[in-house]
């Protein structure tokens, strides 16, 4: 058998370190991972420990397994928190899950934990080098959140079109608005309110006489508070055809109502007329 | 010198203690850090180890201090450590650490058990480089005590060896030495003081804790024999008192046990809950009061134990008076209605609870009245306000709460999918009022999807009872779901024929390029493909691909599919020596399919439109007579426009008790004939079949109905018809295409290419099919019929509903014909036949069937009438 594998059964822990430091070097990271694990718990303790640790560390990150990487960096930081390569296993800790953190459509967990990994770096060393990069990271990743929720709006934009209409409708209406509560400073929010008049619009048309009014008016102060916030937006002019729409619409409306009312009050009347005629009669 | 911190054992160094302000903390800075009492360790790595370094300030008494000492007691790897102060000179302290060291674990071995056994042992006794001490080592011996105590093993011997490492010092290797022994069963479960409810049906409540299997009457009868003497035998045989049912049951459920696949094991953890079973079942039954007075494990013999259970059993009480309180929404009728509970009714703890909170069953108890309507926070507590004798008085006490609308709804636990995948499934939407229902719905429809782990769907609500909001993150965790089909199986004439299919649910097209996506092909957009190759050697062959986008333009579940196949099938000649093996002629078809299937909420929402456009090629060498055709070797081509129109709402796809689905479809080609003036009566087949004109319209229906209200029993009634046309008289019905009729009706089987298999049991495989007799003669017909028509009626039982093997058996009555020719078209004449078959849906296999028919008509061709006919099915048979 090759001297690997004759070195993995050895018993000599000295052998066993200075092999895994020797694979270490070479590039061998896999290798150096085995023999580490072996001899980690016995030189825990000595001064060889701190940076056969590091190394540990160092060679899952180097074959990508970045999970396993951010765990060691975060064991080696807390361990030898007033280590020289303190500082650096931070950052690598934060660093590794920022690389192993998904794209915005999927679950965003391990983004959280990377962001606050990388708060948890540039409070602890604000001084660092590395402090431009892990900035950097965290705007990537706070990036990615405002994606996702983008991309939450646009499905549900796109689904209003779908199978069950009025309820995608309504659902744009509550979740354009929780985008811009979430993201106040967002670039898509003018997008996103010129499209909140339009859904607004779209459901109040579609929906239940005894509704109608009341969300006419609401898809109304959705266009007004789209003038106050973007004057001169690209979109202006379509928000403008909505509102003329929408006015048209209630205006309509509010005419039947009328309409409907004064019949209702006409045949109450003459039913109440009738009712005395008939006790007069009596 | 002034201790610090505190030891864990006692010190015997003298110390003077100095007083320290705890009070009033003050700040120092180290000077000084030193260690003593390390023989391997290294001062400079344990200093580290600390987290305290010269320079520092550092209260004392303080955080610092006791954060060191903690540090250094994780590692694991001291025996003692205390933090000493030598020395104060102003701001100035001078710390020595006080270590003992001990002897550390460098190496453990397991014996007696196997690698499996000992991999997992590894995980849970973890204490390589940990320091010897006899916590460490009784907490591992536990540990693998109870592990071996969850698998059934009672009597495990652990016995620990330490010895000396040699190649390191200070250090221990440890052995444990493992006896599992035998794995300890149970006897016998005996229950006293149970009355009102018998022995049988409390051992069935408990559902781990089994009696061992066994069919011991043989055995029995032989200790009788043997035992008796002459006079007992006598009157044992000649019994003159009957023996009561009673008897009979207690005779049986002691002699016989099949409780071959539940396994007996005795473990504590189960035993606690199947004793709650007990009591709960004892509840159900109005026994409010029942408990277990006193129950005790014991020894039977080496390997079994007995378990006796002391039940009282307490009275049986009724419900009296059920009031309602706190309701202002719904009247207290509405709500009694809804409990379905009267007066007079067994005290049930169990159906109360369900029918007042959540009713898995109907899914409509009382509070899916309110639930369902946006009040959340809806409760509903039952108090017994009165207990008169054996009646019980309920005061039901209500809180209803604001009616709550849905904020924001999202997932998490989707490692591999992508969202909008997900998301456009849920049924539950914000904007929305809550309900329970809606929640329900979308949990089946995320189970369905299949990519989560059904069992671990859970919708986490976060209510604002201010603002009367809530927020809704459904929480998931993704498992694989490919599918990789590998089978060989008998395929009638062909012999063996072998199956390698491949299905990904979870594809991604977009994610091709990205190589970081790649899982082990790019996953998460939830598109479907699959690859199969079908093939027995020369024979017969084929190969498909398909690629299904389920919501193509993200707007709508319309399923976009494209499809590709291809199969060939060979004449071989095996019989003559001198060109074996040599093909004699075949046939191939090479087809490309463009489908889209919708959704429609119109007539209702059971409805389905599917269209699709295919293009097949056709090429045929010294084959085209099988067919009819005039020309044995030449090619043909096709172009046609499917529509399908179904209309499907049966309650369970493997087994429907209950619905109908019905589906039309309809093939259309272009009416070439018409367009080409080149075509007419004297033009030769290769001309007049060119491009192939045809139109075939099929029917099927099936309904279902539960008899007398069983849930097991089932009637079923089928109706199939299929009908292929020409366009004019210029060039009459194709003879591609055609319905071929009998047997299994497994295309599997068959292997008629280009052709309709229908089955028809009772008959041989494609016997009924006109142009049969003549098929491979000078002047051969047209193989296969215009027009077929078929009816089904089944009598189902379902065996077992476990889903893992779903078992059912059918006795069905059927009748078919398949007519070459509209003239000869007579839907009153039909082969009938009638028979018992059996059927088993395992997930991994799909669906077998065996089926033995009877034909009671003869078929074309056949001097004699059909008779006994046995049929092997794989998979779902539509007609």
């Amino acid at each position: 058998c090759g001297p690997f594998t004759k070195l993995e059964k050895s018993t000599n822990w000295e052998e066993l370190y200075n092999g895994a430091n020797k694979y270490y070097q070479e590039g061998e990271y896999n290798k150096a991972i085995i023999l580490y694990e072996k001899v980690l718990p016995v030189i825990k303790g000595s001064e060889k420990a701190e940076l056969a640790e590091y190394n540990y560390a160092n060679a899952h990150f180097k074959i990508k397994r970045y999970i396993e990487s951010a765990g060691y960096f975060n064991t080696f930081f807390r361990t030898y928190n007033r280590s020289p390569l303190a500082e650096e296993a931070l950052f690598m800790h934060a660093y590794s899950l920022y690389l192993d953190a998904p794209d915005f459509n999927l679950d965003q967990q391990s983004s959280q934990e990377a962001v606050a990994a990388i708060q948890q770096f540039v409070t602890r060393f604000p001084e660092s080098a590395s402090y431009e990069r892990a900035m950097e990271m965290l705007i990537d990743l706070e990036g990615r959140f405002e994606d996702k929720a983008y991309s939450e709006a646009q499905m549900y934009y796109r689904l209003k079109d779908g199978l069950f209409p009025g309820d995608f409708y309504r659902a744009c209406i509550v979740n354009f608005q929780n985008f811009t509560k979430d993201y106040p400073e967002s670039k898509r929010n003018e997008e996103l309110s010129y499209k909140l008049v339009e859904v607004g619009f779209g459901y109040a048309r579609n929906s239940a006489f005894d509704k109608k009014e009341e969300r006419l008016k609401e898809a109304i102060s959705f266009a007004n508070t789209f003038y106050r916030k973007y004057p001169s937006s690209p979109y202006l002019s379509k928000v403008k055809a909505f509102e003329a729409d929408t006015r048209g619409e209630l205006e309509s409306h509010l005419k039947l109502k009328k309409e409907y009312a004064e019949k209702t009050a006409e045949a109450e009347a003459k039913a109440l007329s009738e009712a005395k005629i008939g006790e007069n009669n009596n | 010198q002034i201790r610090l911190g505190q030891s864990r054992y006692a010190s015997s160094k003298p110390i003077d203690i100095l007083e320290l302000n705890y009070a009033k903390p003050q700040k120092f800075r180290i000077a000084e850090i030193k260690a003593m009492g390390l023989t391997t360790l290294d001062e400079i790595a344990i200093i580290s180890l600390s987290g305290l370094k010269v320079d520092d300030r550092i209260d004392v008494p303080g955080d610092a201090i006791s954060n060191a000492l903690k540090k250094l007691w994780r590692q694991g790897i001291i025996g003692d450590v205390k933090i000493l102060v030598t020395k104060i000179e102003g701001e100035d302290i001078y710390l020595l650490l006080d270590l003992t060291e001990r002897p550390r674990f460098s190496q453990v071995e397991f014996n007696g058990i196997n690698k499996t056994q000992e991999g997992e042992l590894r995980d849970k006794v973890n204490i390589r480089g940990r320091v010897v001490r006899d916590d460490v080592l009784n907490t591992a011996k536990r540990n693998i005590e109870k592990y071996y105590l969850d698998k059934g093993y009672l009597n495990t011997d652990v016995k620990i060896y330490q010895d000396r490492d040699t190649t390191l010092p200070n250090s221990v290797k440890l052995r444990f030495d493992i006896d599992i022994n035998s794995k300890v069963q149970i006897n016998e479960v005996k229950f006293y003081g149970n009355e009102e409810i018998s022995d049988r049906a409390l051992k069935g409540k408990m559902k781990k804790t089994k009696e061992h299997a066994r069919v011991a009457i043989f055995r029995d009868l032989h200790t009788r024999i043997t035992d008796a003497d002459a006079e007992s035998v006598k009157n044992s045989i000649f019994r003159t008192d009957s023996a009561s049912k009673e008897d009979a049951k207690s005779y049986i459920s002691k002699n016989f046990k099949l409780n071959f696949f539940s396994g007996s094991k005795y473990i504590p953890k189960e035993y606690r809950n199947d004793k709650d079973n007990v009591i709960n079942f004892y509840n159900s039954r109005g026994f409010r009061d029942a408990k277990i007075l006193n129950d005790s494990v014991y020894k039977f013999s080496e390997d079994k134990i007995n378990v006796d259970i002391d039940v009282q059993e307490g009275r049986k009480y009724f419900y009296r008076n059920i009031t309602f309180t706190g309701n202002y929404i719904h009247k207290s009728d509405v709500l009694l209605a809804k409990l379905g509970i009267e007066k007079g009714d067994v005290y049930d703890k169990e159906t109360l609870d369900k029918r007042l909170n959540y009713d898995p069953q109907k899914g409509d108890d009382v509070s899916s009245l309110y639930q369902d309507n946006g009040y959340l926070f809806f409760s509903i507590d039952p108090v017994e306000v009165n207990v008169v004798g054996d009646s019980i008085d309920l005061e039901m006490r209500i809180f209803e709460g604001p009616q709550v609308t849905v904020n924001s709804v999202s997932i998490k636990g989707n490692d591999r999918t992508s969202d909008h995948v997900v998301m456009r499934e849920i049924r539950i939407l914000p904007g929305q009022k809550f309900n329970r229902s809606a929640l329900v719905r979308t949990i089946r429809e995320l189970s369905t999807l299949g990519y989560f782990d059904p069992e671990k769907i859970n919708p986490d609500l976060r209510p604002n009872f201010e603002a009367a909001t809530v927020d809704i993150t459904f929480e998931l965790e993704e498992r694989p779901n490919d599918q990789i089909e590998l089978s060989g199986g008998w395929g009638g004439f062909y012999g063996f024929v072998g199956t390698v299919g491949l299905v990904f649910n979870n594809f991604s097209v977009k994610n091709i390029g990205d190589f970081s996506k790649w899982d082990p092909l790019p996953v998460g957009d939830g598109q479907k493909l699959s690859l199969r190759v079908q093939a027995n050697g020369q024979t017969f062959q084929n190969y498909s691909l398909s690629l299904t986008e389920p919501w193509f333009g993200g707007k709508k579940p319309n399923a976009l599919s494209f499809s590709f196949n291809h199969s060939i099938q060979r004449q071989v000649d095996f019989f003559n020596q001198a060109n074996f093996g040599n093909s004699l002629g075949f046939f191939k078809i090479t087809g490309v399919t463009l489908g889209l299937a919708k959704r429609v909420t119109w007539p209702d929402d059971y409805f389905s439109i599917s269209n699709s456009l295919q293009f097949q090629n056709y090429e045929f060498d010294q084959f085209g007579t099988s067919f009819g055709l005039s020309y044995p070797t030449g090619n043909s081509k096709s172009i046609t426009f499917n529509t399908t129109v179904a209309r499907n709402n049966v309650d369970n796809t493997i087994y429907p008790r209950l619905g109908s689905n019905i589906m039309l479809s309809m093939a259309l080609t272009p009416p070439y004939s018409s367009m080409n003036a080149n075509i007419n009566d004297e033009s030769t087949d290769q001309q007049k079949y060119n491009w192939l004109e045809y139109h075939k319209w099929m029917f099927d229906a099936s309904f279902y109905t539960p008899l007398l209200g069983s849930t097991k029993w089932v009637a079923s009634a089928r109706a199939h018809m299929g009908f292929l046309g020409s366009y004019g008289n210029k060039i009459g019905i194709i003879p591609l295409e055609r319905f071929v009729m009998g047997g299994d009706g497994m295309t599997f089987n068959n292997f008629a290419l280009g052709q309709e298999i229908i089955g028809l049991r009772g008959y041989e495989n494609q016997v009924i099919t006109p142009g049969r007799e003549t098929r491979g003669t000078e002047n051969p017909e047209p193989y296969g019929g215009v027009v077929y028509n078929k009816f089904v009626t089944e009598l189902r039982f379902l065996v077992s509903p476990n889903p893992s093997a779903t078992i059912f058996l059918l006795a069905f009555a059927e009748a078919g014909n398949n007519w070459g020719s509209y003239k000869d078209y007579n839907p009153y004449d039909l082969k009938k036949s009638a028979g018992l078959g059996a059927r088993i849906f395992m997930p991994a296999f799909g669906l077998l069937g065996v089926d033995w028919g009877y034909g009671f008509d003869t078929a074309p061709g056949v001097r004699e009438r059909s008779g006994a006919q046995f049929h092997f099915t794989i998979g779902q048979q539509f007609r």
